[in-house]
């Protein structure tokens, strides 16, 4: 574990500006507690935050600057045909720790504990699965 | 079935701005090299993307930067359309 890089010189300090009722957190396809787990598991094995495994799974969130269409049509999103979004404070009531990591709007979830169980409850929070308007598909 | 070249989440990016994934989740590792062009992601819903880098990541192991280029179905109609694939 010690050698896991520290997540804190990532942070951004734009936490304030999260506006809990209007932001929306936003996850692409694969919504599944398998894919959920493979990413936090993937993060944890390699940053730490406050000098334990760092548990997140990596979304974006409407911010200013960030509408919910620049997102989906974005480089990486594009790509996703569905996607699912949450009020920032829904999942912030539930106990699901919003760090903002790296360049915006990129957040990190916190995944604590880091259980199946705790997967599917974000994957309830997130609720209904849309098809993403800007999903690059193949030309007829 | 629909075999990655490497498995990663699209979302996931660093201090780089590029998808990273860990090198030795590749089935075969040989094929992730800097520059390739690859299929990455999951088998339902794989992305096609550039290798940018491979880095020393923790406890030894590697980590590999993927800029996203799109899907392979981008790929495939400039492939046919260029008369490379059948039609």
């Amino acid at each position: 574990m010690s050698d896991l890089e520290s997540i804190e010189p990532h942070l951004r300090d734009d936490v304030s500006g999260l506006d809990l009722d209007a932001d929306l957190v936003v996850r692409g396809w694969p919504l599944t507690v398998e894919g959920l787990l493979s990413n936090a598991g993937a993060t944890r094995e390699r940053f730490s935050f406050d000098g334990l495994p760092f548990a997140a799974i990596s979304a974006e969130i409407t911010v200013p600057g960030w509408p919910l269409d620049e997102i989906l049509a974005g480089p990486r999103l594009r790509t996703r045909s569905r996607y699912a979004t949450a009020a920032a404070g829904r999942l912030a009531d539930d106990g699901f720790g919003l760090l903002p990591t790296f360049s915006a709007p990129h957040y990190s979830v916190v995944l604590d504990p880091y259980t199946s169980e705790r997967a599917q409850r974000l994957l309830d929070l997130l609720g209904e699965v849309r098809a993403n308007p800007h999903h690059v598909r193949r030309r007829p | 079935m629909i075999t990655v070249t490497l498995p990663a989440d699209v979302q996931q990016i660093d201090q780089t701005d590029f998808v990273w994934a860990f090198l030795d989740a590749a089935p075969e590792p040989g094929r992730v090299t800097p520059g390739a062009l690859i299929v990455a992601g999951d088998a339902e819903e794989p992305f096609l993307a550039r290798v940018v880098d491979i880095v020393a990541g923790p406890n030894g192991r590697s980590i590999v930067h993927l800029d996203v280029v799109g899907v392979p179905d981008q790929a495939i109609d400039e492939l046919r359309h260029a008369h490379l694939l059948p039609q």
